[in-house]
């Protein structure tokens, strides 16, 4: 069982179970899952085998969903939440992790499909193309481009029924937004609020408020989320579509360090003329920033 | 390639000032664009071969044309007298007389002047004591004009009929305050009247003169009501008049400030509201010509018999007059007379005497339709109209525009002594050394056989500085016209060539006062994507280049996207389409990036392959910048429908693209939303606010409701398009209302939803994220709002939904549906149940719990709703709310508290909660509020169950109910039928009583209830004896025992052993009673006596032994 075999098991349903199972520290069975978070509407069809079109067929895709992302655990006939979920703070962080460490090869999608937008968004400077594509068309693209790394990404196959399913989880993670009012694309990439969380956890391990090698902090961040320039996924990818290892940084990794700087959560600071340094690649209405040192800001708490 | 000044500022002034130089022929043939598509109509229309300028001048000159009337009709600036004047330098016929009276010389006495001197001194006689120059000044005119018209509105002025409105203007001595003093001072309108006849123009320029119409308006009633309401020499019906009239001249006022013409006012207004304006309009402009004519001297007919005298001469000389008048505008006043004269045809009797005549007429669109069709029957005479459009029809086009700015660059760069009327101008062009940097830098103009540089233009700018043109003055005035095009595109950069070479250009006079206000500031700091990128990229530059950077892009530049591409062909870099070598020409610094991928573009699919034939790459998927062979082949071209099921309506839309002509993008509405966002966001008034309000609203409804944790209700409730709004645009400050404040992020996602809403398929990249990142900052804004409607006291967010949840489940208890110690999920699914009818548990309770139980049923739909504000995740009306799940995250944790407690969670929040939804929760949970709690109810019905159930107890003689009812049955049915006649009443009684506990008195047989009775009886002994006891229950085990208790049984059983009882006392009471009396009145009657005295005595101890049973 994957994440993207269970369509139907989407983060607001998973939270919902989350949330149910965490008032029950001694767990729940699954009737009593299903009796609490199936509408009233849906009880005469406690007992429909099948479950067709019905609140079921959504809790067991979001069962599925849950135990695959492993955090709910069986214990009996009863399901509790994971240990390490009920300590931890930030539910789509979690999942980003457990996405980024799956072996499962429908579940890699996540990651490989991301990766695959960032390199070729790269190619083009931007993310218009995406609005020129079809779904049919990224999904063929996409898994051709799959194919030719020859390493596991190539056991990955992309089926647009799927898409659904992978927008709304990129979304939860924290990697771009789904519903834009009148946006030509069906996903808009932006990894703003996943590379503030990630950098902010990196600050704890590598100091806050001193200022990195750029290629350091990338290079780290990179291994947290393998999607972006330099990380495991990414790097496989550019290679299959013949992307140059260069020191401009993906407009989608770009964007997110530039919103961060701006929002003085991180401080981009040198030049171009130091060696290592990055470039911010032009969004448009900014020019390409060259930068050789990243500050990350202590995070301001709430008092 | 390096600025120069390749033209003259003299030479551009004098080529393109043009009325100045009427007399030029070279000049005039340098820059003349034919004219190859007229629209004609009119009798004469059908001879025409085809309908250029050259059919036209054939036929209106053929020599055997006896009369011809041609009106060439056109907005002013739309080339009717470059036409004209096209036409006199070609008109070359034998015998012909033509004479040209141009627009500027286009007053009578320009006229008359103009005639005078092309007759020659041997006409000298025609025009004695016609219209001299006059010596008074334009302001002496102008009070003569005006005294004029005041007295032609006195009573007696005319002989004869007078015109209209005669006695309303008599009876309001209207002439007595057109006349004084202050409206002599104050009123311009006779001014502008003598102007417009003096052929200057409203405005006194020549250059600004539009063929305006020589006649009052309603806004010269207004300006006169304004100046006549201060004064005070006036006779009393003067005096009265003006107060009406200043009146309605408050109504005019807002409309003619808009801008509104008179027939829109009236239209507006209705007729109704201002009557004496339009009657002292009318009146006015009756009496106008005659004032006109009285002022220059000339009589009723004066000009007609001048006419008809030249012709007269002329046929006597055997010659054709030929009148070419620019304007017949400016003849207002002696209009008429003119017209009469050119409609007079030769061929008729009666004008034997007159020589032919063709006469060509210039007139405006306005002056046509106001005043020419209204002179009698002059229109059916015009045997040929030419209508001219709005662009004269040589500036129809992009290309024709820049062919049309492409003779006047080659004339101008020639200079005005090369220019001849045989041959075209020389091309400087052909030998500059900057030719092919420059060609490709700014483009080309085929002009004839010549390759015309646009320089320091481009075709983009050419266009987008012609189709911004406005009338400055909101007149409403045509101004996109070939005159516009001239003065208002070419001649603010062509007479200043000296700021090319000092590096000033663009110069603000590049954006003319013709240009409207927000295009003067495009590109400002609130201009959009590109705006923004021209701010953040200019950050370093001084004001000045700023300007110039903005002004360069906002004309030259297609400015939708800032975008950094690279042609293909020349490999320069562009920034909104401008090269880099326009930057580096001007002198401005290059604000584009310093690398961007190849365009490859969609006319050179070649383009798109390596020389080895495969395809780098799909169209819609290209490879990009790598310089690698790729090493994914096997990717689809794009378009290639190589699988079944192929979605989707994007690449339908993808080839209807390709069909279709590229849209032209709105440049006026976008500078417009930028204004308003801008002004808005700078904590001006934001125009246009419903418009905005509904953009954002759309944004709003689109937030991802789920992951902002604001439960549906609360959304539907405190998020709809009415609560929804941008600060400062209500008055009201109610709480509940959605204030969004006036940030850059919010501003910068409205207009770039508005840009996306124009045009979704090319609204460029930074748009999208303009978008998103406003909606996620409304996120946080939704977030702080509900956290500050739902603020509890411990300044936390309070969640209705477990308090709710705690609510529904009490009236569930109370109503006996469910009870503490039942499964949780038991309980939970009574809590969503519709419905939720009081079962038999919940009724006869103690009167607190059924006070509660009342309060709760105005809520009969609310667990329906509640679960509305469970669903995990949007709620979808379309969606099937079976295949949703509920989030009862905090729900179910909130019930295991209250099932346990009894206890609601806290208050809520401090305010009051509006909307629809919450006033009915607030209402619903008041009850929750009241002084007794929950469990406090839950102890006063179990002492009550407690007590009933010991007095059933007591009553049964401590025996099994079946026994003590069996044998009270067998008493009372003894006692009542040995002594029916002494105590019937109680007999019927019991019958009734009987038939209610045992069913009837014939079969008699005890209901179930009394078992179920015995049973609690039984429970509660072995409660007292050995389990705890029931008193000692409090809380949620108080309530499920009271709630596992038949209260309806027990209360029954309690009544009916009541009844029982007081039936066998009274039944005894009455016995004894009538034994007495019955024994008292027989004496004689021993044997009888001692039978009756048997019986009723073991009656009685019968009864004795019961009642001693029951306790009495």
């Amino acid at each position: 069982m994957s994440v993207f075999s269970n369509p139907q098991g989407r983060p607001p349903g998973v939270r919902a179970l989350l949330g149910l199972l965490a008032a029950f520290p001694e767990g729940l069975t699954l009737k009593e899952i299903q009796a609490w978070m199936s509408p009233a509407s849906d009880r005469a069809n406690a007992d429909d085998e099948t479950g067709e079109g019905t609140s079921k067929t959504r809790l067991s895709n979001t069962m599925g969903v849950a135990r695959s992302l492993k955090l709910i655990e069986g214990v009996g006939d009863r399901h509790r939440v994971a240990a390490d979920v009920a300590a931890a703070t930030d539910l789509a962080t979690l999942v980003h992790e457990r996405f980024v460490a799956t072996q499962d090869d429908s579940d890699r999608l996540l990651v490989a499909l991301y990766a695959f937008i960032v390199c070729r968004s790269q190619q083009e400077g931007g993310v218009s193309w995406l609005a020129q594509v079809t779904n049919k068309e990224l999904a063929d693209a996409a898994e051709a481009a799959f194919k030719a790394t020859g390493d596991e990404h190539a056991r990955i196959t992309v089926n647009t029924t799927r898409f659904a399913s992978w927008k709304e989880w990129t979304g939860f993670v924290g990697l771009g937004f789904d519903g834009i009012p009148r946006a030509p694309v069906f996903f808009l990439p932006e990894a703003t609020v996943r590379i503030g969380k990630e950098l902010e956890l990196l600050g704890t391990e590598l100091g806050f408020d001193q200022a990195h090698a750029a290629a350091k902090v990338i290079g780290a961040l990179s291994e947290r989320c393998p999607y972006l320039d330099g990380g495991s996924a990414h790097r496989a990818l550019a290679t299959a579509l013949g992307l140059q290892e260069q020191m401009q940084l993906s407009p989608i990794l770009s964007r997110a360090l530039r919103g961060l700087n701006t929002a003085q959560r991180i401080t981009l600071e040198g030049g171009g003329d130091t060696s290592g340094s990055l470039t911010l690649v032009s969004d448009g209405v900014n020019r390409a920033q060259p930068f050789s040192r990243i500050r990350i800001r202590a995070p301001q708490r709430a008092s | 390639m390096k600025a120069i000044a390749c033209w003259n500022k003299s030479d551009a002034e004098k080529i393109l000032r043009t009325e100045a130089l009427q007399g030029d022929a070279a000049v005039f043939a340098a820059i003349h664009t034919p004219l190859r598509s007229i629209k004609v109509s009119g009798p004469l229309a059908a001879s025409l071969s085809e309908t250029s300028e050259h059919s036209v001048l054939s036929l209106l000159s053929a020599t055997e044309r006896e009369h011809a009337l041609c009106v060439v009709r056109g907005h002013p600036g739309t080339g009717k007298s470059h036409l004209i004047r096209w036409l006199r330098a070609h008109w070359n016929v034998e015998g012909d007389e033509p004479f040209l009276v141009p627009r500027t010389d286009g007053s009578l006495t320009g006229t008359l002047r103009r005639l005078r001197e092309q007759l020659g001194s041997e006409y000298e006689s025609l025009f004695a004591g016609l219209a001299d120059e006059s010596r008074v000044a334009l302001a002496g005119r102008a009070n003569d004009f005006q005294s004029r018209i005041a007295n032609s509105l006195r009573e007696g002025y005319y002989e004869g009929t007078p015109p209209v409105h005669a006695e309303f203007c008599a009876r309001n001595k209207v002439y007595d305050l057109i006349g004084s003093q202050r409206v002599l001072e104050k009123w311009s309108a006779p001014r502008r009247i003598l102007q417009i006849l003096s052929g200057s123009g409203a405005d006194g320029e020549h250059s600004e003169r539009d063929q305006e119409s020589a006649k009052f308006f309603l806004k010269d009633i207004a300006e006169l009501a304004h100046a006549a309401f201060a004064e005070r020499a006036l006779s009393p019906a003067a005096g009265l008049f003006r107060t009406p009239l200043h009146r309605e001249a408050q109504k005019l006022q807002p409309l003619l400030e808009a801008g509104r013409s008179d027939a829109e006012i009236r239209k507006t207004l209705g007729d109704d509201a201002i009557p004496n304006s339009l009657k002292l309009v009318e009146a006015l402009n009756a009496r106008r010509n005659d004032a006109v004519r009285d002022l220059l001297g000339l009589g009723r007919h004066a000009l007609k018999d001048l006419f008809r005298k030249l012709r007269i001469e002329l046929k006597a000389r055997g010659k054709r007059l030929v009148l070419m008048l620019e304007d017949v505008t400016s003849f207002e006043g002696v209009d008429d007379q003119l017209i009469e004269a050119v409609i007079q045809r030769a061929d008729v009797e009666g004008n034997e005497d007159l020589c032919r005549l063709v006469a060509i007429c210039g007139v405006t669109p306005d002056y046509y339709e106001e005043e020419l069709s209204k002179l009698g029957n002059v229109v059916d005479r015009i045997d040929l109209h030419v209508v001219l459009e709005g662009d004269g029809n040589v500036l129809a086009t992009e290309e024709t525009r820049r062919t049309f700015a492409g003779r006047y660059l080659r004339a101008i760069r020639a200079g005005v002594p090369a220019l001849s009327t045989s041959t075209a101008p020389p091309n400087r062009c052909s030998h500059c050394v900057q030719r092919s940097e420059c060609h490709r830098a700014f483009g080309v103009a085929r002009v004839d056989e010549d390759e015309v540089g646009l320089y320091p233009f481009n075709a983009r700018a050419l266009n987008t500085l012609f189709e911004e043109l406005e009338d400055a003055k909101s007149r409403g005035k045509l101004v996109q016209t070939p005159r516009g095009f001239l003065k208002a595109v070419l001649a603010p950069t062509l007479f200043e060539p000296q700021h090319l070479v000092d590096g000033g250009f663009p110069t603000a006079q590049v954006e003319t006062t013709w240009h409207p206000e927000r295009a003067r500031h495009r590109l400002g700091p609130a201009g959009g994507v590109m705006g923004r990128a021209l701010e953040a990229r200019t950050a370093g530059l001084g004001p000045e280049d700023q300007q110039r950077v903005r002004r360069l892009m906002a004309w030259w530049g297609e400015w939708k996207a800032p975008q950094t591409a690279r042609d293909d062909e020349s490999g320069e870099l562009t920034f909104g389409t401008v090269p880099k070598g326009v930057f580096d020409t001007f002198q401005l610094p290059w604000v584009g990036d310093e690398s961007a991928p190849v365009i490859v573009k969609a006319d050179h699919p070649e383009k798109a392959r390596t020389s080895d034939g495969a395809a780098t790459a799909p169209e819609v998927l290209p490879r990009g910048r790598s310089s690698h062979p790729p090493a994914v082949t096997n990717a689809p071209l794009a378009g290639t429908r190589d699988a079944p099921g192929v979605d989707d309506k994007k690449e339908d839309r993808r080839e209807e693209k390709k069909k279709k002509p590229e849209k032209r993008f709105r440049a006026s509405g976008a500078d417009e939303r930028s204004s308003q966002l801008a002004t808005w966001r700078d904590g001006g008034a934001l125009e246009n606010d419903g418009f905005w309000n509904g953009q954002l609203a759309r944004l709003v409804a689109a937030l991802p409701w789920a992951e902002l944790e604001i439960d549906p209700w609360t959304q539907q409730e405190f998020f709809t398009p009415e609560l929804v709004t941008l600060d400062g645009t209500t008055g009201r400050r109610l709480t509940t209302y959605f204030f969004v404040p006036r940030e850059d992020v919010i501003a910068n996602g409205l207009e770039a939803l508005a840009s996306l809403d124009s045009d979704p398929e090319t609204s460029p990249e930074p748009n999208w994220y303009s978008v998103a990142e406003c909606m996620r900052r409304l996120g946080e804004l939704a977030r702080e709002h509900v956290q500050r409607l739902f603020q509890n006291e411990k300044e936390a967010r309070w969640d209705f939904r477990p308090r709710l949840a705690q609510a529904l489940l009490a009236r569930a208890y109370i109503r006996g549906r469910t009870r503490p110690d039942a499964p949780l999920i038991d309980q939970w699914a009574v809590v969503l149940e519709r419905g939720g009818e009081i079962t038999d548990f919940g009724r006869e309770r103690v009167d607190s719990w059924l006070a509660w139980e009342k309060e709760t049923r105005l809520v009969a739909d609310l667990p329906n709703l509640f679960e509305l504000a469970l669903v995990a995740g949007s709620p979808d009306d379309k969606a099937d709310r079976r295949s949703t799940l509920l989030d009862v995250s905090t729900v179910a944790a909130a019930l295991v508290r209250f099932s346990r407690t009894l206890r609601f969670d806290d208050e809520g929040p401090a305010q009051e909660l509006r909307g629809d939804k919450f006033v009915l929760i607030r209402k619903f949970l008041e009850w929750t509020k009241a002084p007794t709690q929950i469990d406090k109810v839950a102890r006063f019905e179990r002492d009550r169950l407690r007590r009933m159930l010991d007095a059933i107890d007591a009553a049964a003689g401590r025996r099994s109910m079946s026994e003590h009812l069996e044998e009270a049955r067998t008493v009372l049915n003894t006692a009542t039928a040995q002594a029916l006649d002494l105590v019937p009443h109680h007999a019927v009684e019991w019958q009734k009583l009987c038939t209610e506990i045992f069913g009837s008195a014939e079969t008699p047989s005890l209901d179930p209830m009394w078992e179920r009775v015995d049973r609690e009886v039984e429970a509660l002994t072995a409660d007292s004896a050995e389990g705890p006891r029931v008193d000692a229950l409090a809380g949620p085990e108080a309530l499920s025992w009271c709630l596992s208790r038949r209260a309806d049984e027990i209360s029954k059983a309690h009544s009916q052993l009541n009844r029982l009882d007081a039936l066998i006392a009274k039944l005894t009471a009455d016995l004894k009673n009538r034994v007495d009396t019955k024994l008292g009145g027989a004496d004689d009657l021993e044997k009888q006596l001692s039978k009756v005295a048997n019986t009723l005595t073991e009656a009685l101890d019968r009864i004795d032994s019961l009642l001693e049973v029951a306790g009495e």
